[in-house]
């Protein structure tokens, strides 16, 4: 089982997504938006392996949620994939300039596909923690 | 005048100033000599008096002497009284006595007093018998000479003096006293004769109690032995020392030892005098000697009045001599004067001709000559002017001449201009008509209008611009508009404008809350450039809508793509992770529609979203060097599964082995290649499509032809432009995306990166070949 830490406001997605995750043998860990998810990681104790973070966010967005993350010396090699409705390549760059593994539109692709393309980074990231 | 009154009051200024000086001086002098010469005169003439007195009163002791050693006195005491040869005795003294009174008239009386006193014999029959023993005379007169001093006797008006002496015996035995009476009138000559002080010179005497002895000048006799002179100089001459010395010495060495004894001081009237005294010894008197000191000072005033007449003759003398020099001056510059005011008339024949041997002489020659130097000058002149007068006589007939045939040729331009005014008139309506139309189409345009003449000024311009830039009044010069921009540089665009003589046209520049399209374009007349049009738009309303518009799309095309996740999302979870959840068929599929149509829909919007980024210019071009056949392979192989299952063939072919890179963004050409072949599959029922790709040019070309419907003529202006579908009329199932907005996508990508797009032929039926470029690297 993988933890995974997912960062999702809008109800209908976070819903699904956290289905697919959990019947894909990922041990979920959920936040509603940006504010919560940044209280829980300080006061989590064992690390997800993967975080999952929506861009649009009410109080804090998921870039900020990624700075966060990256600031925190347990938290920062942690690998972190952008989920987002935005399909602006400005946005990409950003994400992935602060340090995201991927950028992803989530209109662009089903639920399996992401949760793949999740799977594929995760491995990629222990190996490299290796 | 004033030069001569200036040098006469300048003179005599300084003139009485000097005379004041010596006048104060010479007095002062003067006075100091007078008094010196009083002092001594007073001294001397005192003394002399004083010596005088004495010698009297010497003679007078020795007298009484002769008298006192008389045998027959002595015989006289020894007789009684009662004998007869006592009174022949006293008969014959008496007469002896009367001879010695009669032999020095300054004997006034002799007597002879017994030893009792009384007076026994005397010149004076009256005095015999007289008791004068209690008289000092009498009393001191038995031991020694004695001086009687001077007294008025009882009964008598005579101021007397007189010396007793002791008759003694030849045993040594007292007999009687002997005594001679002197008049103090006597000295009276000896003391009052005036002698050089003038009317004021007084002598007297008095005695040791100071009475006066001899008359007062000025109080008369009536002061004799009543009144007492109480004066300084009285005082002073009854001092101590001064007796003794005069005692001892006499009055030799006398002013060397005590100073000279003169004083000013005031006398017994009151008054300012200058006096000396003398005492004299044998008699304890004083004399006086004293005149006023006003009467010797008058002197001076004498002097005063000499000097002050003599001052008034020289000035008089000097007023008269300095009036006639400065006259004979004055009389040159007057003369002088008097010939520039002839010159300045205008009469240069004049000469001032001062022949005096002085500056003033010189003067003249030289003035004289000047006007000589100017009059030749001015006839010389004179003669140019008349010259010159003459040719203009001459010229001005020649111009009289020259007017009248101009005149004749004036009457007919004057003929010929009424023709021409009526034309111009009628030329000058019309084009004030066409005027009026030109400025009123200007004024009715909407964009801001500016027309700049070559030297930078503003010469027409509309009231749209006024508007615009929200002015009263237009600019008078380009550079004064161009102040209107805060970061756009207007000038540099006119210049550019300027420069290439061609349009210049600026999209976008801000304005305040404005945005504003310019053009710039020159004005032709006759192959020269006359002037410069400047032409402003405002876009805002049109700029702001486009935002509004984009925004609008942005934001409804990511709000919808969140729900439309959700549709895709679940049902593409249920018929993949729970498909064997699903008994039913129908319900199978049924959700399998739902799935492809919120797939649908996802594409509408994303296309959607990507026509407004495209607009806006947000999607950026990557250009990249890479080989196009990879693409259109990776493509046609990411399509198998579109193409094999309607059956089609697709083939590519490579013109040649060797193609160029093309220069491009390397997604977007992708997307163009999906676009263009899914197109072709879409619309092809049957058959194949052929992709070609030519290069030439530095462009590199691809076709794609498919053997599909083909496209209606009427349609095919409509197909690259949005929301049009070319083939509307046909329905066929399966669209990933029929948005409508494909190819306009595929038009913008392709633009941006600077090839082109089009529909190179079709035929309804046979089927259309699409075509696109790119440029190529070399």
């Amino acid at each position: 089982m993988i933890s995974l830490f997912l960062v999702e406001d809008d109800p209908l997605m976070s819903r699904m997504y956290e289905r697919a995750f959990k019947t894909n043998g990922f041990d979920v860990q959920m936040a509603f938006d940006g504010e919560e998810a940044i209280n829980t990681l300080k006061i989590i104790d064992t690390t997800p392996a993967i975080a999952v973070l929506d861009v649009m966010m009410p109080k804090k967005s998921g870039f900020d949620v990624l700075r966060f993350m990256k600031s925190e010396e347990k938290l920062k090699n942690i690998p972190v994939v952008l989920l987002t409705n935005l399909s602006g390549e400005q946005d990409a760059k950003k994400g992935l300039d602060l340090g995201a593994m991927a950028y992803l539109v989530k209109s662009n692709f089903t639920p399996r596909e992401i949760v793949d393309k999740i799977k594929e980074i995760s491995a990629a990231g222990t190996s490299k923690k290796k | 005048m004033k030069l001569k009154n200036k040098i006469n009051y300048s003179y005599l200024g300084t003139y009485t100033i000097v005379s004041i000086i010596l006048l104060v001086f010479i007095n002062f002098y003067v006075i100091s000599i007078i008094k010196n010469n009083i002092s001594s005169y007073l001294v001397s003439t005192n003394h002399a008096r004083a010596e005088h007195i004495r010698t009297f009163i010497s003679e007078e002791e020795k007298i009484s002497n002769v008298l006192n050693s008389s045998l027959t006195y002595i015989d006289f005491f020894k007789k009684s009284t009662s004998s007869k040869e006592y009174s022949t005795l006293k008969e014959e003294i008496t007469q002896s006595m009367i001879r010695i009174k009669a032999s020095d008239p300054l004997i006034y009386e002799v007597l002879l007093m017994g030893l009792d006193g009384k007076t026994i014999i005397s010149t004076d029959e009256t005095q015999i018998g007289n008791d004068e023993s209690k008289d000092d005379y009498f009393i001191e007169g038995k031991s020694s000479i004695f001086f009687k001093d001077a007294y008025f006797m009882s009964g008598r008006t005579v101021l007397s003096y007189g010396v007793s002496s002791p008759i003694i015996a030849s045993d040594g035995t007292l007999l009687g006293v002997a005594m001679l009476r002197f008049k103090t009138t006597d000295f009276y000559s000896v003391v009052q004769s005036e002698n050089g002080l003038g009317k004021t010179e007084e002598n007297f005497l008095i005695n040791k109690d100071k009475f006066f002895i001899t008359p007062s000048k000025f109080l008369g006799t009536g002061v004799i032995m009543k009144e007492k002179v109480e004066t300084e100089n009285s005082a002073s001459c009854f001092d101590p020392s001064v007796v003794e010395y005069i005692k001892k010495n006499g009055y030799s060495g006398l002013t060397k030892t005590f100073g000279s004894q003169v004083v000013e001081a005031k006398d017994y009237r009151g008054i300012d005098v200058y006096a000396t005294h003398t005492y004299i010894p044998e008699t304890g008197w004083c004399l006086i000697t004293k005149a006023d000191a006003s009467d010797l000072l008058s002197f001076r005033l004498v002097m005063i009045y000499i000097f002050a007449i003599v001052f008034i003759i020289i000035s008089i003398i000097f007023i008269i001599f300095s009036s006639f020099i400065s006259s004979k001056v004055l009389d040159s510059i007057n003369k002088l004067i008097f010939g520039i005011k002839k010159i300045e008339d205008g009469n240069y024949n004049y000469k001032t001709n001062i022949t005096t041997r002085d500056e003033i002489g010189d003067l003249s020659k030289a003035f004289d000559k000047m006007v000589e130097m100017v009059k030749s000058s001015k006839e010389s002149f004179q003669s140019k002017i008349d010259e010159q007068t003459k040719d203009l006589v001459i010229k001005s007939k020649q111009l009289e001449d020259q007017n009248f045939s101009i005149l004749n040729v004036l009457e007919d331009i004057e003929k010929e201009k009424s023709k021409v005014e009526e034309t111009v008139n009628l030329r000058t309506k019309e084009l004030n008509e066409e005027t009026a139309r030109l400025e009123a189409s200007i004024n009715s345009l909407t964009f801001g209008f500016i027309v700049v003449s070559t030297n930078g000024n503003i010469v027409l311009s509309n009231t749209s611009l006024l508007k615009i830039f929200n002015i009263d009044k237009a600019p008078n010069t380009i550079t004064e508009f161009a102040k209107f921009f805060e970061k756009f540089d207007l000038i540099d665009s006119y210049n550019q404008c300027v420069k290439t003589q061609e349009t210049v046209e600026i999209d976008e520049v801000e304005f305040f809350n404005k945005y504003l399209k310019l053009f710039y374009s020159p004005i032709v007349s006759i192959n020269k450039i006359i002037d410069y049009v400047i032409i402003i738009e405002d876009i805002t309303e049109a700029k702001l809508l486009t935002r509004s518009k984009d925004e609008f799309f942005a934001v409804a095309s990511h709000e919808l793509r969140t729900p439309l996740t959700a549709i895709h999302g679940n049902t593409s979870m249920i018929l993949s992770s729970y498909k064997d959840k699903i008994s039913n068929n129908d319900v199978k599929e049924m959700l399998e529609d739902i799935d492809i149509a919120s797939v649908r829909l996802i594409g509408i919007v994303n296309a959607f979203l990507e026509v407004s980024r495209l607009e806006q210019g947000k999607i950026i071009t990557k250009k990249d060097e890479f080989k196009l056949q990879d693409i259109i392979n990776k493509v046609i192989n990411d399509l198998k599964d579109m193409y094999k299952k309607k059956g089609l063939l697709i083939t590519y072919n490579q013109s040649s082995i060797d193609l160029p890179s093309v220069f491009a963004d390397k997604s977007q050409t992708e997307q163009v290649l999906v676009n263009l072949i899914s197109n072709a599959i879409k619309y092809t029922n049957k058959g194949n499509i052929v992709i070609t790709t030519v290069a030439n040019d530095g462009f590199m070309t691809v076709r794609i032809t498919d053997t599909g419907v083909g496209i209606d003529t009427r349609n095919q202006s409509l197909l690259f432009r949005k929301f049009q579908q070319a083939g509307s009329d046909i329905f066929v199932g399966d669209y990933s995306t029929s948005s409508g907005l494909g190819l306009y996508i595929s038009k913008m990508l392709v633009y941006n990166m600077g090839g082109e797009i089009g529909l190179e032929k079709s035929e309804l039926g046979s089927g259309s070949t699409f075509f696109f470029t790119l440029p190529t690297t070399l």
